[in-house]
C-alpha cells in the first residue's frame, strides 16, 4: 500500500478529470462495496446497478467529499443510497431473514480477532427484523426514512422497531 | 495499386503559383513529403484531402475523382486528415473533440461512436486523460488528440500535415511509433520539413520545392543522390556549395569534393540539401 | 491499523457465511483498512463488467447547457452537439445580444426615433449570428469540417436555423413592452428573414463575414436615408410606418428576398464544400 496514491489524492485527480484515478479508486473500493451491498439486498442486478451508479456519482461530484472521515465511508454513503433508489424503483427483496439467522460460534469470534463479548451476543439475540433496523440506522448511517425504504417498511415501523431493539439491547447489556 | 495520382497538377492563389505541374504517385506505406515552408506541401496535401480543388491537371484519390461531388464524398469517407494548423473549441475535452469529428464523419449511433472515439484515443495512448480539457493538455498530447480524430473509422488514406511540428524529440519519437504502427495496410502521406522524420518513418519520399517535385523515390535513394558529394574536414572549404559545423567540431560540406577529401556517408538530409541548395538553409 | 481480519474469515465473509455481528465489525473495519480491502475476493468477471458499465456512462462528451436545452426540445444528441458548437450560441454572444436588444427596447419606448432604431437594429442580430456560424474565421475546426463527409450545407443550415430561432425569440420576448404599437412591433421580422437568407446566399460567393457586414451596413444606410428629411411625429410608430422597409410593400419585398436567397443557397451549396480562405 505504500507508495500508492491515497484515496484523497485519487479524488483530487478525479476532480481534475483523471480517468485512470477513477479506475484505481474503483479497483480499490468496488469489491467491498459489492459484498456489503449484497448483504442488504439479495438481488445481484440491483447491487450491480447501485455499484455502477456509485462510481459514476464519484466521477461527477468528487467535490462532495468534504475531507472528513474516510473516503470509504463517503463511498458507502453514496452506495447505500443508490441501492435504496434502485429498491424504490424496483421493489425487490431486501436481505432475507435467513441470512441474518446464522449463529456465530465462539471460535469464529476468536478468529475474527474482534472484541466481541456482550454486544455481539446481544445483537445476535435480536430478532432479524429488529437487527435489520439497528444495522440500517446505526451501522449503515441511514435516516429513519431511508432505512424504511431499504427494508420496505414504513417509517413508523422503523421507529417502533428501533425502540424495541433499544429496550432489548439495554436489558441484555444490563 | 496506387492510392493517389497527381498528373500535371496546377494550383495558384491570385498571382502566386503554389503548384506548377506536379506529378506524383503515392502507394500504400508511408510516403514523406519533404520541403521547406512555402514549398507547396500544404497545398498539395489539401488537394489530396479534397479540401481544395486543382486549377489544372488530373487528380485521383482512392480511385475517385475529387472534382466530382460523389467522388469527393467517397474520398472523404475513407480519409483521415491532420491539418496544418488544427484548432479546437476552447472548452472541448479530448473526448469532445474526437466525438465532434466522429459526428462529422457520419457516425450516427451514439454507442458505436463512443466506442470508436475510445478506440482512437486508446491507439494514441490518451485513455487516461480523455476527459481533460484540450487547453490543459501538453502540446504533444494535443497533437495526439488531433491524430486520434484522423484515425476514426480506420481510414484507408491518412494525410498528415506536419503533425510533429513544435514537438520535442521525445514527443516526436512517440508520435512516430504510433504512425508506424498504424501504417500497415494503410497509405500515409506525411508532410514534414524534418529529415529525421523521413529517415525514421518513410518508405518513399518526395521532395517539393517551389511548387514542383524535385525527387520521388525510395528514401535511401535520396541519400544515395549525395553519394560522393559529401565530405568532412577540420575547417571551412570555399569550394563547397553548402558547409556547416557539426556537433563533433568538424565541418561538413556538400558539393564537388576537392581531391583527397574524407568522403562521408550521405544521409537523407544531405541528399535533400543537395537538391534544394542554398535556399534550404535560408527558408 | 492495530489488527487485521483473518484471511479465512474474510473468505467466509465474501461467501456470505458469517453472522451479522461479525459482518458488522468486518464492514466497519473495511471502511478504514485498505490492506484488508485488497484481500477481498469478488468475481473478476463481474468487476470488469461493472467497470465497463461505469466507463460507458463516464465516457461521454462534456455536458453543455445549450446542448441540454436542445435535447430537451427533442433534438437528436448529435445534431445538438453540432449546433451547440456555434459561436453565436455561446454565452458571450448571447449576453451581448441580450444587452443590445434590451437597450434597443428601452430606446424604443422613449419615442418614435427610438422605436425606429429598434426596428432597424433587430434584423442585424440574426445577420451577425449567421455570419459567424460557419467559416474559417469563426470556426476553429473549419478545415476538419470541410474535409469531413458531412455536407457543409447541412451544418450551415442547422446552425443558421438555430441562430435565427434564438435571436427571433430573444428579440420577440424583449419587445413585449412594445405591444402597444400593434403589428409594427414585428415589422422587423420579415426584413430579418430576408437579410439572413441573403447573407447565406452571399456566403456562397464571399466570406460570410463580408456578406453580413455588407448587408447590415446597407440595410442601416438605406433606412437612414429613407428617414432623413422626414419630420418626427407624436406617436411612436409614426416614423417607422413611413420607412419603406416597414410598409406592406417593403415587407413583401423582404419575403421575396428570403425566398430567392433560399433558392440560391440550395443551388450553390456545393461551393461550401471547398475551403475558402476568408
Amino acid at each position: 500500500m505504500e507508495g500508492e496514491p491515497s484515496d484523497r489524492v485519487l479524488l483530487g485527480a478525479i476532480a481534475d478529470a483523471d480517468r485512470s484515478a477513477l479506475q484505481t479508486l474503483y479497483e480499490r473500493h468496488a469489491p467491498w462495496l459489492v459484498l456489503r451491498l449484497s448483504r442488504r439486498c439479495s438481488d445481484p442486478d440491483l447491487v450491480d446497478q447501485a455499484v455502477q451508479d456509485t462510481f459514476v456519482a464519484v466521477w461527477r461530484k468528487p467535490g462532495s467529499y468534504k475531507g472528513s472521515g474516510e473516503v470509504g465511508a463517503w463511498i458507502w454513503g453514496i452506495g447505500i443510497r443508490r441501492l435504496i433508489d434502485q429498491l424504490r424503483r424496483r421493489p425487490a427483496l431486501a436481505a432475507t431473514p435467513e441470512l441474518e439467522g446464522i449463529v456465530v460460534s465462539a471460535e469464529d469470534q476468536v478468529l475474527a480477532g474482534v472484541e466481541h463479548g456482550d454486544l455481539a451476543s446481544a445483537l445476535n439475540a435480536l430478532s432479524p427484523e429488529l437487527r435489520a433496523v439497528v444495522q440500517a440506522t446505526i451501522l449503515d448511517g441511514l435516516t429513519i426514512r431511508e432505512a424504511g425504504r431499504l427494508l420496505g417498511i414504513p417509517s413508523g415501523t422503523v421507529k417502533t422497531r428501533m425502540a424495541r431493539a433499544r429496550v432489548q439491547l439495554r436489558e441484555a447489556l444490563a | 495499386m496506387t492510392t493517389v495520382e497527381l498528373a500535371g497538377i496546377e494550383k495558384s492563389f491570385g498571382s502566386t503559383r503554389a503548384l506548377d505541374g506536379v506529378d506524383l504517385e503515392v502507394s500504400p506505406g508511408i510516403t514523406g513529403l519533404l520541403g521547406r515552408n512555402g514549398a507547396g506541401k500544404t497545398t498539395l496535401l489539401r488537394l489530396v484531402a479534397t479540401v481544395l480543388a486543382p486549377d489544372g491537371g488530373r487528380l485521383r484519390v482512392l480511385g475517385h475523382d475529387p472534382g466530382d461531388p460523389d467522388g469527393r464524398l467517397a474520398v472523404r469517407r475513407r480519409l483521415g486528415y491532420f491539418p496544418q494548423e488544427p484548432g479546437y473549441h476552447q472548452n472541448f475535452t479530448a473526448f469532445d473533440f474526437v466525438d465532434y469529428v466522429a459526428i462529422l464523419k457520419e457516425m450516427t449511433d451514439r454507442n458505436t461512436r463512443r466506442d470508436e472515439v475510445r478506440r482512437a484515443l486508446e491507439t494514441v495512448g490518451l485513455t487516461d486523460v480523455m476527459h481533460k480539457k484540450m487547453r490543459k493538455l501538453s502540446g504533444g498530447m494535443r497533437r495526439r488528440v488531433i491524430l486520434a480524430q484522423a484515425l476514426l473509422g480506420d481510414p484507408a488514406l491518412l494525410v498528415l500535415d506536419e503533425p510533429t511540428a513544435g514537438l520535442d524529440p521525445e514527443q516526436r519519437l512517440r508520435f512516430r511509433e504510433i504512425v508506424s504502427a498504424i501504417a500497415e495496410r494503410h497509405t500515409v502521406l506525411l508532410a514534414t520539413h524534418q529529415t529525421e522524420d523521413v529517415a525514421a518513418l518513410c518508405d518513399r519520399v518526395a521532395v517539393v520545392d517551389n511548387g514542383s517535385v524535385l525527387f520521388d523515390g525510395p528514401a535511401p535513394a535520396l541519400a544515395e543522390r549525395a553519394s560522393g558529394r559529401v565530405w568532412l574536414s577540420g575547417g571551412p572549404d570555399d569550394g563547397a556549395r553548402l558547409s556547416w559545423r557539426t556537433g563533433d567540431g568538424r565541418q561538413r560540406h556538400i558539393g564537388d569534393p576537392p581531391g583527397g577529401a574524407d568522403l562521408a556517408e550521405p544521409t537523407i538530409e544531405d541528399g535533400y540539401l543537395l537538391l534544394v541548395g542554398d535556399r534550404a538553409l535560408v527558408g | 491499523m492495530s489488527w487485521h481480519v483473518d484471511p479465512a474469515v474474510m473468505e467466509r465473509y465474501a461467501r456470505q457465511e458469517v453472522g451479522p455481528a461479525d459482518a458488522a465489525s468486518i464492514e466497519a473495519h473495511l471502511v478504514d483498512c485498505g490492506a484488508c480491502r485488497a484481500r477481498l475476493h469478488v468475481d473478476p468477471a463481474r468487476l470488469d463488467r461493472l467497470w465497463a458499465g461505469v466507463a460507458d456512462v463516464v465516457d461521454e462528451p462534456s455536458r453543455n447547457p445549450v446542448e441540454a436545452l436542445l435535447r430537451q426540445l427533442g433534438v437528436r444528441d448529435r445534431t445538438a452537439r453540432l449546433v451547440a458548437a456555434t459561436p453565436a450560441l455561446h454565452m458571450p454572444w448571447l449576453v451581448a445580444m441580450a444587452v443590445t436588444v434590451a437597450l434597443a427596447v428601452v430606446a424604443a419606448t422613449a419615442g418614435d426615433r427610438g422605436f425606429l432604431f429598434f426596428l432597424v437594429l433587430a434584423p442585424v442580430l440574426p445577420i451577425a449570428g449567421v455570419a459567424a456560424a460557419y467559416g474559417p474565421r469563426v470556426d476553429p475546426m473549419y478545415e476538419l469540417t470541410v474535409a469531413a463527409p458531412m455536407p457543409a450545407f447541412e451544418l450551415l443550415l442547422l446552425r443558421s436555423t438555430a441562430v435565427l430561432t434564438s435571436t427571433v425569440l430573444l428579440v420577440g420576448v424583449a419587445a413585449i413592452p412594445l405591444a402597444g404599437e400593434g403589428w409594427l412591433m414585428a415589422a422587423w421580422l420579415l426584413p430579418a428573414l430576408g437579410l439572413t437568407m441573403a447573407t447565406l446566399a452571399l456566403s456562397t460567393v464571399m466570406s460570410p463575414i463580408h456578406a453580413g457586414v455588407g448587408l447590415a451596413s446597407t440595410w442601416a444606410a438605406v433606412a437612414f436615408l429613407n428617414v432623413r428629411g422626414l419630420a418626427g411625429g407624436d406617436a411612436t410608430g409614426d416614423l417607422a410606418s413611413r420607412v419603406l422597409a416597414f410598409s406592406p410593400a417593403g415587407q413583401a419585398l423582404f419575403l421575396t428576398i428570403a425566398v430567392i436567397g433560399t433558392f440560391v443557397v440550395i443551388q450553390r451549396r456545393e461551393t461550401l464544400e471547398i475551403r475558402s480562405n476568408t
